[in-house]
Order: C-alpha cells, then sequence, then structure tokens
C-alpha cells in the first residue's frame, strides 16, 4: 500500500495548495515552505517505494484486465530519476517565481505533476499507464499557460491537443491488444513471438500507432510540432522540467508498449521496425539542424531536445542489448543535462533579461559559475569523453553495429555523429560569446547584469557537475541497466 | 391491475400535464406559484418512485400487459423487459433534476405553465417509448413526442424559434413515415402474427424476400434515425437550440434523441433480429452512415462558436456512436450501445446544464464571450471540465467505460466477421471524433480558466442551489461509474446476450 503514497500524496499536496494558495499567498515564506517541504516528502516517497519495491492492485475490471501498480526495475529507474529532477528544479522554481503574484497556481500543478508522473512510473498495466499518461498532460497544461499571454495559450493548447491527439492513436493499439493478447498488465518480453504475431493480422499497425502516439509526447516527428512552442513558452523551471522529464514519460510509453506488451521478437525485422528507425532518425537530425539554426536560446533548447529524446527512441527501435543499454543510460543523461540548459537560459533572462543566443558577450563575467556549468553540460551534451553524453552515445553506436538491422546499421552512426557536430555548432557559440567577448565586441553591446542568487546557482552546478560525473564514473549505473536491458530483451 | 400499475408511469406525468393547463388561470400569486411548483415537483419524483419501485420489484421483467386494442393485432401493449427498464431508469432519473433545474432556469421567463405542462407531458410519453412492449406502441409513443415536444422548442416565440420548429416537426414525421414502413413490414411478416417485441426479432425470415426485408431495414433505420439525428437528416437539431436549455438539455440530448436511438435498437434486436442482419449490405449501410456521422459532426463542432449548437453537434456525433454500437449486430454491439446510451446523458445533460446555467447568469451564449469567467463560477464550469473529460473518454471517467465497450465489440465484430474493415475504420473514427472532442469541449475549459492576464474578469457568480444540486450530482455520478461501474457492463452485456 506504500506505493499510493508517492503517487496520491503529491496530487492532494498540490491541489490543497491550489484551494488555500490564495489565502497563502500573503505570506511567501509559508507559501515556500510548504512547497519545498510537500517536494522533498515526495521525493522521499518515491525513493522508499522504489527501495521496498512491492504491487497493490487498485481495480479489477471485466475478467483479466486489471489496473494496479508495481515496482519493477524499469519502474524504479524512471520514478528515482523523476523525483530527483523534479526536486531541484523545485528549489530553483522558489527563487524563479520570486516577484510572480501567481506562484501559488504553478506550485499547485507543478506538485501534481509527479504524482502523474510516478504513476506512470510504477503502472502494472496499460491502462493504468493510460490513466496516468492523461493525467499528466491534463496537469502539465497550467505550467504552460502559467505567464498566460496570448502567445502562451496557444502553445498551452497546441501542447493539449497534440497529447491528446497522439494518447488517442496510441490507445487505438491499447485497445487491439486487449483483444489480441487478453490481458493488458506488463509482461517483461511480451505477449507476442514472431509466430504468434502472424495469428493477430492488425498487429504491426497497432504497434506502429502506438509508437507514433506516444511519441507525440517524446517530440518525436510526424507529432514533434508541439515541443518547440509549448517548451519555451513555460517559465524556466517548466521547460526544464517539460524537456527534461515529462519527454521521458513518451519514451517510456513506447518502451512499455514494445518491449512489455506486444515483445520486440514480434516486431524484429518488420516494416513496424524500420519505419520507428527512420522517424527517430529523420528526428534526430530535424531537431539538430532546427535547432542549429534558431537564434531564440529556449527554443533552441526545445529543438535540441526534439533531437535528444530521438537518439533514446533510435535505441530502443534497435531491439539489440546494447541498443537499449545507450537509450535508458541516455535517457538519465539527457534528463540531467538538458534539466540544467534550460535552468541556466532561465538564469540568463532573470540576471539579464537577454534570451537571443548571440546577445551573450561577456556573459562569464556576470555568472562565471552558471556559464561554467553549462559548458560542462554542453559538451557531455555534444558527447566528448569523459563526459556521460560519450558513454549513452558509444553504446548507441555499439548496439547499431551490432543490430541486425541492415542499412541502419551504418545510418544510423553516421546521422549521430552528424547531429553531435551540429550539437556543437548550437551549444558552444554562448560560451564562446560568454567568455571570449573579444576587446571591442561587434553587433551587441556587451551584457550587464546581476549575479543569479544562490539557489538558482546550485542547481545548474549540481546539473553540469552531474553530467561530467556521471561520464566519468558510469560503472554502476550502467552495470544496472545492463541487467534491465537483459531482462527487457530477453523476457 | 398489473396493467394500470404498469401504465401508470405514462400516463400520471401526461394527466398532470394536462391539469396544469386547466390550471392556468389560476396560478396569479406568488403563493400559489410556489404551491403549484411543489406539487409537480413531488409528482415527477413521485412518478419516478413509482417507476423505479416497479422496475426494483418486477427485477426488471413483467408480463405483457394489453391496455387496448385498435384494430386486429394493432394493440397498445405495455411491457417491462431489461432493455426498456435501462432506459425508463435513466429517464426517470434524470426527470426531477432537469425539472428542478428548469425552475431556476425559467424564473424570468413567460408562459411559465404551458411550458411546464408540455415539459412533464413529454416525460410520460418518453416512458412510453420505453415500455412499450410492441413495435406498434412503440412508434404511437415516439409520434406522439414530437407533438408533446415541439411546443418547447417553439416557447421562445420568436421568428427563430418558429422556423426552428417547423424544421423539427417536417423532419420528425417524414422519418416516422419512413419507421411507418418498417412497422407495416413487420406486422405482415412477422413470425409470431404480432409486432411484439421478441428478443433476437420476430421477423419469419423465409417471408417477402431478403432483399426487399434488408431494404426495408435500411428505410426503417432512417426514419428512427431522424429522431437520433443522423446524417444527413440531423439538420434540425442544433437549429432547435432555440429552445431554453431544460429542454435542449433534456429533450435533445436524452429523451428525444436517446428515443430515436432506443427505437432503433428495438427495431434491430428485437424486431428483424441481428442474425437476419448480420454481413449483409444493410448492416455496411447503416454502420457507414452512422460513422459519417460522426466525422461530420464532431468537425462541425469544432467550427461552431455558438456554445449550444456546438453541444448539439456534439450530440449528433455522440448518438451516432450509439447507433454504431447497434449497427455492430453483435451481442457486444448491443450492451455497447446502451452504455453510450446511460453515460452519453448523463455527460451531455451536464455540460448542457452548465451552458444554462452561464446563459442565465451572464447571459452568453458564445464560446469566444466566456474569456475567465471559469474564474468567477468555478463550480459550474468545473462541473463541465468532468463532463468533457468524461465525453472525450479519458478514465477514469465514465465515457471511457462506453467508449471502451464500443471499440473493443467493434475489434472483435471485425475478428469474428473474418476481418471486416468497417467496424475497425469505426475505431479509428471514433478515437478521431474523441480528439475533435478534445478540441472543441477542453478549448472552452482553457478558455475560462486561463484567460490572458490582461484580460479584466467579469463579475459573475455561479447560480443557486437548484441549478449546482444538479450540476454536482452528475459530475460526481461520472466519477462514480468510471471508477465502479462494472456491474452495470456486466448486467448490460446480460441484455446483449439475450438479445444479440
Amino acid at each position: 500500500m506504500f506505493l499510493l503514497l508517492p503517487v496520491f500524496f503529491p496530487l492532494a499536496a498540490g491541489a490543497a495548495m491550489l484551494l488555500a494558495g490564495r489565502r497563502m499567498g500573503k505570506s511567501r515564506a509559508l507559501l515556500n515552505g510548504f512547497f519545498l517541504a510537500a517536494q522533498a516528502l515526495e521525493t522521499v516517497f518515491t525513493i522508499l517505494a522504489a527501495a521496498l519495491g512491492g504491487d497493490v492492485t487498485l481495480l479489477s475490471l471485466t475478467g483479466n484486465l486489471t489496473m494496479g501498480l508495481r515496482v519493477d526495475g524499469v519502474g524504479r529507474f524512471f520514478g528515482v530519476l523523476t523525483a530527483v529532477m523534479w526536486f531541484l528544479t523545485a528549489v530553483y522554481a522558489v527563487s524563479y517565481l520570486k516577484e510572480d503574484g501567481h506562484a501559488a497556481g504553478f506550485y499547485g500543478f507543478y506538485l501534481m505533476v509527479p504524482g502523474a508522473l510516478i504513476g506512470l512510473d510504477l503502472a502494472a498495466d496499460a491502462l493504468t499507464f493510460y490513466v496516468f499518461f492523461e493525467l499528466m498532460t491534463l496537469t502539465s497544461l497550467p505550467l504552460v499557460l502559467h505567464e498566460r499571454t496570448k502567445e502562451a495559450v496557444r502553445a498551452g493548447l497546441k501542447y493539449l491537443f497534440y497529447s491528446v491527439g497522439g494518447a488517442f492513436l496510441a490507445l487505438f493499439g491499447i485497445f487491439y491488444l486487449a483483444q489480441a493478447a487478453g490481458s493488458l498488465t506488463f509482461l517483461p518480453g511480451g505477449y507476442f513471438t514472431a509466430a504468434s504475431a502472424a495469428s493477430a493480422p492488425l498487429l504491426l499497425p497497432a504497434a506502429l500507432c502506438m509508437i507514433v502516439g506516444f511519441g507525440a509526447k517524446a517530440g518525436m516527428f510526424p507529432l514533434h510540432g508541439w515541443l518547440p512552442v509549448a517548451h519555451p513558452a513555460a517559465p524556466a523551471p517548466a521547460s526544464a522540467v517539460l524537456s527534461g522529464v515529462i519527454t521521458k514519460a513518451g519514451v517510456l510509453a513506447i518502451l512499455r508498449s514494445i518491449y512489455d506488451l506486444i515483445g520486440p521478437a514480434a516486431l524484429r525485422g518488420t516494416w513496424v521496425q524500420s519505419a520507428w528507425l527512420i522517424l527517430s532518425l529523420l528526428t534526430v537530425f530535424l531537431g539538430s539542424m532546427l535547432a542549429y539554426r534558431e537564434p531564440v536560446f529556449k527554443k533552441r533548447l526545445a529543438y535540441s531536445t526534439v533531437s535528444q529524446v530521438s537518439y533514446v527512441l533510435f535505441g530502443l527501435g534497435l531491439m539489440d542489448p546494447l541498443g537499449f543499454t545507450g537509450a535508458l543510460a541516455h535517457v538519465a543523461f539527457h534528463s540531467v543535462i538538458k534539466t540544467g540548459l534550460f535552468l541556466f537560459a532561465g538564469a540568463v533572462i532573470r540576471s539579464t533579461g537577454r534570451t537571443r543566443a548571440e546577445e551573450f558577450q561577456g556573459l562569464g563575467r556576470i555568472m562565471p559559475v552558471s556559464l561554467g556549468a553549462y559548458t560542462a553540460a554542453s559538451l557531455a551534451l555534444i558527447g566528448i569523453p569523459p563526459a556521460s553524453g560519450f558513454i549513452s552515445k558509444w553504446y548507441l553506436a555499439q548496439g547499431a553495429l551490432a543490430s541486425g538491422t541492415g542499412v541502419f546499421r551504418y545510418l544510423g552512426p553516421a546521422v549521430l555523429l552528424i547531429s553531435a557536430l551540429l550539437t556543437a555548432g548550437y551549444l558552444l557559440p554562448p560560451v564562446i560569446a560568454g567568455f571570449f567577448p573579444g576587446k571591442e565586441p561587434e553587433g551587441p553591446a556587451l551584457i550587464s547584469g546581476e549575479k543569479p542568487p544562490a539557489m538558482m546557482a546550485l542547481p545548474i552546478l549540481l546539473l553540469g557537475a552531474a553530467a561530467v560525473l556521471l561520464g566519468c564514473f558510469p560503472g554502476p549505473l550502467l552495470g544496472w541497466i545492463g541487467r534491465l536491458a537483459e531482462a527487457g530483451i530477453v523476457g | 391491475m398489473g396493467g394500470i400499475l404498469l401504465a401508470g408511469p405514462v400516463f400520471l406525468p401526461i394527466f398532470t400535464g394536462t391539469l396544469l393547463f386547466l390550471l392556468q388561470p389560476w396560478i396569479t400569486t406568488p403563493r400559489r406559484q410556489t404551491l403549484v411548483r411543489g406539487a409537480l415537483l413531488l409528482l415527477v419524483l413521485g412518478n419516478s418512485i413509482w417507476m423505479g419501485a416497479l422496475i426494483a420489484i418486477n427485477g426488471g421483467e413483467s408480463p405483457p400487459q394489453v391496455l387496448f386494442r385498435l384494430y386486429g393485432e394493432l394493440t397498445v401493449m405495455f411491457r417491462l423487459d431489461r432493455m426498456g427498464s435501462v432506459f425508463a431508469g435513466l429517464v426517470s432519473f434524470l426527470w426531477p433534476l432537469a425539472t428542478l433545474y428548469a425552475f431556476s432556469y425559467m424564473e424570468k421567463e413567460e408562459r411559465r405553465p404551458t411550458f411546464f405542462g408540455f415539459y412533464t407531458i413529454s416525460f410520460g410519453v418518453t416512458l412510453g417509448v420505453a415500455l412499450a412492449g410492441n413495435l406498434v406502441t412503440m412508434y404511437l409513443f415516439y409520434e406522439m413526442l414530437t407533438f408533446a415536444t415541439f411546443p418547447l422548442v417553439m416557447h421562445p416565440m420568436t421568428s427563430q424559434a418558429a422556423r426552428a420548429t417547423r424544421r423539427y416537426l417536417y423532419y420528425s414525421i417524414g422519418g416516422a413515415a419512413f419507421a411507418f414502413l418498417g412497422l407495416i413490414y413487420v406486422l405482415t411478416y412477422s413470425a409470431t402474427g404480432t409486432t411484439a417485441f421478441v428478443p433476437g426479432g420476430m421477423l419469419n425470415p423465409a417471408a417477402g424476400g431478403k432483399e426487399l426485408t434488408l431494404l426495408l431495414y435500411v428505410l426503417a433505420f432512417f426514419g428512427f434515425g431522424v429522431k437520433a439525428a443522423l446524417f444527413p437528416f440531423h439538420g434540425w437539431l442544433p437549429k432547435a437550440t432555440v429552445a431554453p436549455t431544460p429542454v435542449t438539455a433534456l429533450l435533445h440530448a436524452v429523451a428525444g434523441l436517446k428515443s430515436g436511438a432506443f427505437a432503433v435498437l428495438r427495431l434491430t434486436y428485437f424486431s428483424f433480429g441481428a442474425a437476419l442482419l448480420r454481413g449483409t449490405w444493410a448492416q455496411w449501410v447503416v454502420m457507414g452512415a452512422a460513422l459519417v456521422t460522426i466525422v461530420y459532426a464532431s468537425t462541425m463542432a469544432v467550427r461552431e462558436v455558438h456554445w449550444k449548437r456546438r453541444l448539439a453537434y456534439s450530440t449528433i456525433s455522440n448518438l451516432s456512436y450509439i447507433l454504431f454500437g447497434a449497427s455492430l449486430m453483435t451481442p457486444a454491439g448491443l450492451a455497447a450501445a446502451l452504455a453510450h446510451l446511460i453515460v452519453h446523458a448523463i455527460m451531455k445533460i451536464c455540460a448542457f446544464f452548465c451552458a444554462g446555467a452561464v446563459q442565465t447568469q451572464t447571459g452568453k451564449t458564445y464560446v469566444t464571450e466566456l474569456d475567465g469567467l471559469g474564474r468567477r463560477m468555478p463550480v459550474t464550469f468545473g462541473c463541465f471540465t468532468v463532463a468533457a473529460l468524461s465525453l472525450m473518454g479519458i478514465p477514469p471517467f465514465a465515457g471511457f467505460l462506453s467508449k471502451w465497450s464500443l471499440c473493443t465489440a467493434a475489434l472483435s465484430a471485425a475478428s469474428d466477421a473474418g476481418g471486416a474493415a468497417l467496424p475497425v475504420v469505426g475505431v479509428a473514427v471514433i478515437l478521431y471524433s474523441a480528439l475533435m472532442t478534445g478540441i472543441y469541449m477542453l478549448s472552452v475549459s482553457v478558455r475560462v480558466f486561463f484567460p490572458w492576464r490582461a484580460a479584466a474578469l467579469p463579475d459573475r457568480r455561479d447560480p443557486d442551489w437548484r441549478m449546482l444540486l444538479p450540476l454536482l450530482l452528475f459530475a460526481g455520478l461520472l466519477l462514480a461509474l468510471g471508477l465502479c461501474g462494472q456491474p452495470l457492463l456486466a448486467a448490460l452485456a446480460d441484455i446483449g446476450k439475450e438479445a444479440g
């Protein structure tokens, strides 16, 4: 029963914050205190639930359809990652929203989302998963809407419609599997083998529906259009978790559908696998290219997310243990890095008011520590050893070469390499301009502003350090993921 | 004696409504008004309890009771069966609440006794459709429903209302004419010699010729389908939203349209028989028509900015969900159609009542005028959002259950029919419609709760308890049904098994 706590406590805490926030609004210290305490408790609950394990049945629908929660390896991995990122960003949010009169509304929904996310991570079956998937969309929507400018409302609606549309596309797959497999409970290795897939004529289209539909949340082409609009429209802490954590819910959804429901054996070598790999590689390239051309810094980071999350999807699509390991490692690393990058972008806006990447001349004089952390995170994302991104990309490339996927064995690593070059191209210019503005800068004047407060700088520093250190000491993490990969692929 | 008991809930409201017309000159002082109002509510409530008791005591089934004989086999006969109990129970549950709401809504309107007179008569007539034991009786009450409800559409007495009423009459009567052909055919070729409903159908498959049977079925389907707003005969419904909201909510979203859908279910599963129709061209024609309606109406709803008309288009598309379930011609299809019939009634009446509450409180009727109202009327729009999520089919709200039943029924029908494509297309259509529902419903919710910061908030309040009570009850029921609706689905599955 302890499992219910990390799922329902944040929902209750968030609702309480929304109801009482207006009254607490007078005393900012009380509001912030409640917010951070609730968030810290949620993190503790999640880690405890991951450590204790267990399972619980919530509802029993007709026959063999049940709804429940259960702790497994993948759930532990995503759950702990979510809780830690969420807490770090919460600390930052308190400082970021200091001047915001409507902070209580933001806090309320910010508290609720992890309830939905942990519900996703611990869901034992596709129905429970679907419930929390929709709940995640609905609770995270107000974060995008928070600024309530015309632009933010438009972005929020776009986010809503893409997410809901994607979820309904995926729901077709769930309906079909309920009928064809007879059960929706997640089963490592899935319900179908290459032989039994032949008896289910719509299995392959249903699988593609699930990949494309859930892929909307992960920003995969062709349903990626909302991401570069919605992520930058939100306040920086929300952009950070949207990019760093919530896109991973789409990854988890695809992982669960393919590895724990349909079964990789049924898809290996089919046209669905080819379509999946083509879509993910296309997104990798497209995202990097658009990021490279984008001058507005937060938008650039959002395009970067489009590209990087599809690295993960490519790794999953290979259906190979090495690729799977690389994919999950990239989930963790990208989450750390991208959260850090967005928090940095927010700090720049708060300190200097600058939003365009080419206007960062002399930023290093104002916020040297944060810019240093940004540099470290950028190098990690590009994939320069020994920083973390190198490890995951290494595994992804190894996985591609080892997999029997024909032309993708070479095409995949090539696209990843090109994308890495583009990543360097879009992340490093702010570093150069910030640290080495030159004697007489052309274009925009040298930047001026105040040092960011410690509560903002500290999370950025921690994430930047983690981005490098996780790459230096990857052993335990990779070992754990490796075991998950064995279980997921072999069943 | 049993006959009187069974006919009571049908005739008591008709009698009460008529009495209300006669009392009209007497209701002059506020005191008498309150008295009449209280008496009316008690009578309606009492009638519902009577109906509920009949269902509970007889376990949803009773022997047929012939009331009187028109001519030969043309008998007016009531009979309670489980499918009728579902519809009668639903209507009896909703009517007192809608009456309560109407008291508050109609506070400032003229000619209230006339309005409530016809409103109450419609209650009895709708129960007549539900309790009808044969096709003749059902047809009779189906026609009466048209005539009992058109004065309600006419109520605002504007030229717009007159045009809408005329259209409503033409469509309904025209549709009934086609249904009449079906009635005659069934009467002529019935294996039992009567039109009394038999689970699984009573048509003699040998008589009349297969092609002619199918043709007549299609005609009758479209005939009854007019009331269920089947494309291309849906045009009267969006126009008819000029009527006061209690009418649009209850008669158009529940009683009237559901009578059409209910009649189609009776026609398909209890007269012609699903086995006779399964796999024929007739099945694909009616299923195709339902699917076209779903796509067309949910797309139109997105384009429509008049709030009640938007909900009317949404009703059209959702009624065709029910017809799609009916056209699957399987036990699971019938069960799913009944599930959506119940769930849609609750969520659509909830949505319409929210629109009505806003109209009485603020006078606003267009979606574009609602910015920021959710901050001032949080209960109303909270209930609206629950109805919206349920309509979209988001778990854990009840709409998900019926959508789930429909889609799984369609997929198993497809695999039973050796991979027929149309039911699978139907699932895709329902999911497309769900996305459209998300767009046309949730864009309202976002607009009312998250206005642009620059916009000034209007100064309005939630309506009084007579409006809020039904709203909260419906919203709570949607959640409760969604969480523990399994017994209901199981009961409906039993009805399906019997009649499929």
